[in-house]
C-alpha cells in the first residue's frame, strides 16, 4: 500500500516543491502579484527563481512611447507602459542596458534594468552629432561625432556620474578621423575600460577614463572574411561577433571571445546556424549589418534595416546554444534594443515606486505577431516629433502636427536620419531609395555636409542620384565604410568626385540613360533597383559631355532666361510617364491609382516668357524628387515659436516662424560659404511650394478636391511669400553662388495639382465623404507638377553649367525644415 | 469487480500483462496494460521491487482522477503517436476546471509522472496569471498571513499592476 503524501496539509494542498514547480511555469511579470498570496507563497517564488527556473535577461524593444520585451525564460513579450519621458532629442543605446538622449542642453541616461531612473547631466562642452556614448564604471564617455566644420571631430568628453563633472580627454586616434561616429563605431565597456571597435576594419581602440587615454590600435579580426564587426561584454568577457563573406552574400555569423583584452587573443565559440542566419537574411535583400545587444550569457542578433526576428545565442557551458523570436514590435518606426538581467525584485520596484505597468503582450509565442501597428498614422508621434526635434535641431515639441504630416515627417526623418542600428526601410528598401537617403544621409553627416539631406518624400530616383553623386566625391570613408553602400561604393567611379553628364542627344548614351532614369517601372530597372546594383552610370544625373551642343538645340535666349518667369500653357503631349505607370510612387500621391478621374491637371507645361525649357528624355520619370517643407514654417506647426528654435545651444524662448527662419538661412549660407566651393560644386537651392486649402487650413476641412484646372487669373494668385524674400535676401549676401528654383509661383497657378482627397483609396462612398474634411492641398500628385521642376531643374543645370559641369558636384540645397540650419544639419546621421 | 477475473485470466498470457489501479477514494478500478501504468515512475518502483500485488491501491485519488492520468499515460505510450497528437491530446486532458487540474497535478506529483506534472502546472500557471490573489488563497486554499498593513500595500501595488490596460 502507497501512503499518500500532502495529506496533511489540510489547508495548502499545493505547497513546497509542488507549488515551486508550478510558480516556475508563472512569467516574471505574474510571480510579483503571485508572492502577494501569502508570505509562504511569496518564499515560494523566491525559491522556484532561484532553483527551478532561473530568470533570464530580457530583451528590451524601446519603439516610439512603448516599451516591450521579451523574456525568454518563459517565452513571452511583456508590454511595458511607463511615464511618457519627454526628451528633447532620440533615447539611443550603444550597449547592454545603457539608454541615453542626447541633446545640445543635456545628458539624460539610464543603466538600471528596466529604466526607472534617469540621470540628468549638463550637455558635453562640445556638440556632437553621432557621438560615441558609453558608461564605463562612474564615468559616461562621449567620444568622438562632433561637427568637423566646427570643432575637432575626434574630442572625447567624460562626465563624472558621483561629482557630475565633464572633463576633456584625450581625442580618439587619428586614425579615427572619418569614422568617430557611433554610426561606424562599435561599442563595449567593463567597470574599467571602454572599447571601440570600427565595424568595418575591426580595429579596436581601447581608452580608460582614469588615465583618460587611449590605447594603441588592436586588430580584433581572426577571420579575414570578416567584413563587419560588432564586439560586447558578456559575464566579463569581450565578445566579437563577425560577418563573414561580404555586402552581397553573407555566408556565416561567427562569435569569438577575446581570451586576453590586452593581446586581444580571439577564440571561435560559436557560428550561427544556417537556419537562423537564413531568418535575417530573408527579412530583406539588405543584409549588410548585424545589431547586437548583450546581457549576461545572452547575445541578441538581429538585421537593423528590418529587425523582425531577433537571433539569440545563449552560452551555456561556454558554447552557443542557439534560439530565434519574432520581434513583435517590428513595426516601421525607430527601435532601441537594450538587454537587462530583470529580477523579480526589478519589476517589483517597478510596481511599486514609479508608474509603470506590465502586461503579457498576445500570451505566448505563438501568439506573437499580432500587435504589429497597423497604421503608422496613429502612432503615437511623441518620439516622432522627439526625433524630429532632435534632427531639427529644436528642443520643442510641435504639438500641432496633424497626422497626415506627422506620417511625412516621419517618413522624412527617417530618410533623413538614418541610423543604421536603429532604422527599418521595409517599404523604401524596395525602391533602394530609402537606404540611398540613408547613405547619403550618412555621407553627408561623415562629411559634416549639409543641404542634401532628405526631401525625397516620394523616393525617387532624382533626388538620390543627386545625392549619390555629391557623396562620391568627398566622402570616401562613408562609401567605404558603408557596406549597404557597396553597390554605390562601386560608384567608385564617383570617388572623382564628378557629375558626369551625358548629353542625350548624342545618341550613344541615350537609351541607356533612358532605360535606367525612367520611371516606367521597367524589368530591369526595377531589378536593378531591388538588388542595389546601379552603377554609378545609371546613378548620375545626365550631364552634357557636350552640353554646348545641346544648348545650340534651343533659342539663342536660353542662358539668360529666367525659367521661372512664365505662365502654364496647355500641352497634350503625353506625360513624361503614364498614370499608374511608375512603381516608385508614394501611394500618397499616385492620385490616379486612388481614383482621380480627371487628368487635365496633366496636359500643362510650363512655358518660361523669355524661352523654351528643352524637353530632354533623359529626364524622363525623375519625378517628385523634391518634397517641400516650407510650409513647415508656420505657427502652428513650431508650436507658436515657443522653446520650438535652437541656435548653438540657445533655445529661443520664443521666436517668430520668419525670424527663425531667416536665421536658419543665414546659419545655413554660412555654412555653405564656409565649406562649399563654388568652383567645384553647385548649390542649389528649391524655393517651396504652395499649399492650396480653401475654406480652411489642412487640419480644419481645407479642401482643393474639386480643382480641376489651374488658376488662370494672376489676381488670384497669394502674395509672394515673405519666407521666399527672406530667402532671396540670404542668397544675395552668400560668396557662394547658389541657383535658386523659385518654383514658388508656378505651383501658385497649379491649385488643381493636389492629391485632395486622392491620398488613398477609398472602399465605400461614406469614407470617401468623410475624407474631404481632411484633404491633401499641399503635396502633388504624380506624374504632375513635380515632375516640371526637375525639368526645370535640368534646365537651370544646362544654365548654370556652362563650362565647369566636369568639375562640379552637383549639390541640392532644396529647402525643407530639416536641412536649412547648417548646423544643425550636421546633426543628420 | 467485473474487470479483476479477466485480469487474472490475462496475467497468466505473458505477451500482454496487465495491472489494476485501485482508487482508494471511490474504490474504482481501472486494469491497463503494464507498460502503460510503467510511466508512473511510483508504480513502476513498485513493481521492481516486487511490492505491487494484482490490485495497485491508490489512496487520494480519485476514480476521475485517474482516469485522466491513464488516458495521459496511454496517449505516451502509443509509439505511433505524433508529438502533434500528443500536444492536442494533452491540451485536451488538461481542459479542465482549476479544482480539477490541482487534483491532477497533485496526482502527477504523487504517480511521478513527468510530463503530465509539467502540462498541468504550466496550465495551472496560466490559471494563476489572470486570477486576483484573494482568488488564489480560496482555491489553493492558502491562509493570508499578511498584515493588514502589508495587505493594503500589496492591493495597491497589484491594482497598479493591471489598470490601464484595456
Amino acid at each position: 500500500m502507497i501512503s499518500a503524501s500532502g495529506q496533511d496539509d489540510r489547508e495548502a494542498p499545493i505547497h513546497g516543491d509542488m507549488l515551486e514547480a508550478i510558480l516556475a511555469h508563472v512569467p516574471i511579470i505574474d510571480l510579483v502579484p503571485a508572492s502577494h498570496v501569502s508570505t509562504a507563497w511569496k518564499r515560494a517564488v523566491v525559491s522556484s527563481l532561484r532553483h527551478f527556473h532561473k530568470p533570464k535577461p530580457w530583451l528590451i524593444v524601446h519603439s516610439r512611447a512603448t516599451m516591450h520585451a521579451y523574456d525568454p525564460r518563459s517565452h513571452v513579450w511583456v508590454e511595458i507602459k511607463h511615464p511618457s519621458i519627454n526628451h528633447v532629442s532620440t533615447v539611443r543605446s550603444s550597449h547592454s542596458n545603457f539608454l541615453y538622449a542626447l541633446s545640445p542642453s543635456k545628458l539624460s541616461f539610464s543603466l538600471d534594468p528596466l529604466h526607472l531612473t534617469w540621470h540628468h547631466g549638463d550637455a558635453p562642452k562640445i556638440w556632437r552629432v553621432d557621438p560615441v556614448v558609453a558608461a564605463v564604471g562612474r564615468w559616461v564617455v562621449v567620444a568622438g561625432g562632433a561637427c568637423e566644420f566646427e570643432d575637432d571631430p575626434l574630442a572625447v568628453e567624460i562626465y563624472d556620474i558621483e561629482s557630475r563633472v565633464w572633463s576633456a580627454c584625450e581625442s580618439m586616434p587619428s586614425i579615427l578621423k572619418d569614422s568617430s561616429s557611433s554610426t561606424w563605431l562599435s561599442v563595449a565597456s567593463d567597470d574599467r575600460k571602454l572599447f571601440v571597435t570600427e565595424k568595418h576594419s575591426g580595429v579596436t581602440h581601447t581608452f580608460d577614463p582614469k588615465s583618460r587615454t587611449w590605447s594603441r590600435p588592436y586588430d580584433l579580426r581572426s577571420d579575414p572574411s570578416t567584413f563587419y564587426s560588432v564586439i560586447a561584454f558578456s559575464d566579463g568577457r569581450l565578445i566579437l561577433i563577425g560577418m563573414i563573406g561580404d555586402v552581397e552574400i553573407v555566408t556565416g555569423i561567427k562569435l569569438w571571445r577575446v581570451k586576453d583584452c590586452e593581446g586581444f587573443e580571439c577564440e571561435e565559440i560559436g557560428e550561427m546556424p544556417l537556419k537562423f542566419l537564413e531568418k535575417l537574411k530573408n527579412e530583406s535583400f539588405q543584409f549588410s549589418s548585424i545589431g547586437v545587444c548583450f546581457a549576461g550569457n545572452v547575445v541578441n542578433i538581429y538585421n537593423p534595416s528590418t529587425a523582425e526576428e531577433v537571433v539569440v545565442c545563449e552560452f551555456v557551458d561556454g558554447c552557443c546554444r542557439w534560439w530565434s523570436v519574432r520581434n513583435v514590435v517590428a513595426s516601421d518606426g525607430r527601435m532601441v534594443f537594450t538587454s537587462s538581467k530583470v529580477g523579480i525584485e526589478d519589476v517589483h520596484k517597478a510596481l511599486r515606486s514609479e508608474n509603470r505597468r506590465f502586461r503579457l503582450y498576445g500570451g505566448q509565442s505563438r501568439r506573437v505577431g499580432e500587435g504589429r501597428v497597423v497604421d503608422k498614422t496613429h502612432e503615437a508621434n511623441v518620439s516622432v516629433i522627439s526625433e524630429n526635434g532632435n534632427i531639427l535641431g529644436f528642443n520643442g515639441v510641435g504639438k500641432s502636427l496633424g497626422e497626415t504630416h506627422v506620417r511625412n515627417l516621419s517618413g522624412e526623418v527617417k530618410n533623413g536620419s538614418f541610423v543604421l542600428e536603429e532604422k527599418r526601410f521595409k517599404e523604401k528598401t524596395q525602391f533602394v531609395n530609402g537606404s540611398d537617403m540613408g547613405k547619403t544621409a550618412k555621407i553627408s553627416h561623415s562629411e559634416g555636409e549639409s543641404g542634401v539631406l532628405g526631401k525625397t518624400q516620394f523616393g525617387n530616383s532624382s533626388e538620390n542620384v543627386k545625392n549619390g553623386n555629391f557623396s562620391a566625391g568627398d566622402v570616401r570613408k562613408s562609401v567605404n565604410e558603408s557596406s549597404v553602400n557597396k553597390p554605390v561604393g562601386s560608384t567608385g567611379k564617383s570617388n572623382n568626385g564628378k557629375i558626369k553628364v551625358t548629353e542625350n542627344h548624342n545618341g550613344g548614351n541615350s537609351s541607356h540613360n533612358r532605360d535606367n532614369v525612367g520611371c516606367l517601372g521597367k524589368e530591369e530597372w526595377c531589378s536593378d533597383v531591388k538588388n542595389q546594383r546601379i552603377s554609378s552610370e545609371k546613378n548620375n544625373v545626365a550631364v552634357a559631355s557636350n552640353h554646348s551642343q545641346s544648348m545650340e538645340g534651343h533659342n539663342g535666349s536660353f542662358g539668360k532666361c529666367d525659367l521661372f518667369d512664365g505662365r502654364w500653357v496647355r500641352d497634350d503631349s503625353k506625360p513624361y510617364y503614364p498614370p499608374v505607370s511608375c512603381p516608385f510612387i508614394d501611394r500618397d500621391f499616385d492620385c490616379h491609382r486612388n481614383g482621380r478621374p480627371d487628368d487635365g491637371f496633366l496636359r500643362w507645361k510650363w512655358q518660361p516668357y523669355g524661352c523654351d525649357i528643352p524637353r530632354q528624355s533623359s529626364f524622363k520619370g525623375r519625378n517628385g524628387s523634391f518634397e517641400t517643407y516650407g510650409h513647415w514654417w508656420t505657427h502652428e506647426k513650431t508650436s507658436k515659436g515657443e522653446d520650438y528654435y535652437q541656435e548653438g545651444n540657445r533655445v529661443h524662448p520664443r521666436l517668430k516662424v520668419l525670424e527663425a527662419y531667416k536665421r536658419a538661412l543665414t546659419t545655413w549660407a554660412k555654412w555653405v560659404d564656409k565649406n562649399i566651393d563654388g568652383s567645384r560644386t553647385q548649390v542649389i537651392f528649391r524655393g517651396y511650394s504652395v499649399t492650396h486649402f480653401r475654406g480652411g487650413q489642412w487640419n480644419s476641412g481645407g479642401q482643393c478636391h474639386k480643382e480641376t484646372e489651374p488658376i488662370i487669373n494672376e489676381t488670384y494668385l497669394a502674395n509672394y511669400p515673405s519666407k521666399m524674400r527672406a530667402l532671396e535676401h540670404v542668397l544675395q549676401q552668400m560668396k557662394t553662388p547658389v541657383r535658386y528654383l523659385n518654383i514658388s509661383r508656378l505651383t501658385d497657378y497649379r491649385k488643381d495639382g493636389h492629391p485632395s482627397i486622392y491620398r488613398k483609396e477609398y472602399k465605400t462612398r461614406k469614407e470617401q465623404i468623410a475624407a474631404e474634411h481632411s484633404q491633401d492641398c499641399s503635396h502633388w500628385c504624380l506624374p504632375g507638377v513635380p515632375d516640371t521642376w526637375n525639368q526645370l531643374l535640368y534646365a537651370s543645370l544646362l544654365q548654370t553649367g556652362k563650362g565647369s559641369w566636369r568639375s562640379s558636384i552637383l549639390k541640392t540645397g532644396s529647402l525643407t525644415a530639416a536641412d536649412e540650419l547648417g548646423r544643425e544639419v550636421c546633426k543628420f546621421e | 469487480m467485473a474487470s479483476a477475473p479477466e485480469n487474472e485470466k490475462n496475467a497468466s498470457a505473458p505477451e500482454k500483462k496487465t495491472l489494476t489501479l485501485k482508487s482508494m477514494i471511490n474504490n474504482e478500478e481501472f486494469v491497463v496494460d503494464e507498460h502503460v501504468a510503467l510511466q508512473s515512475v511510483t508504480i513502476k518502483n513498485m513493481v521492481d521491487s516486487d511490492c505491487a500485488g494484482d490490485v495497485i491501491p491508490v489512496p487520494t485519488i480519485s476514480g476521475e482522477i485517474l482516469a485522466l492520468v491513464i488516458e495521459y499515460c496511454k496517449n505516451h505510450a502509443n509509439p505511433s503517436a505524433s508529438e502533434d497528437d500528443l500536444k492536442k491530446a494533452d491540451a485536451g486532458i488538461v481542459a479542465k476546471d482549476i479544482y480539477t487540474l490541482i487534483d491532477l497535478v497533485l496526482a502527477a506529483n504523487f504517480l511521478d509522472i513527468k510530463g503530465l506534472l509539467e502540462v498541468t502546472s504550466q496550465k495551472i500557471a496560466d490559471s494563476i496569471k489572470d486570477l486576483p490573489h484573494q482568488d488564489v488563497r480560496e482555491i489553493f486554499g492558502v491562509e493570508n498571513d499578511y498584515t493588514p498593513e502589508e495587505e493594503a500595500a500589496v492591493r495597491a501595488e497589484h491594482d497598479w499592476a493591471f489598470e490601464g490596460f484595456p
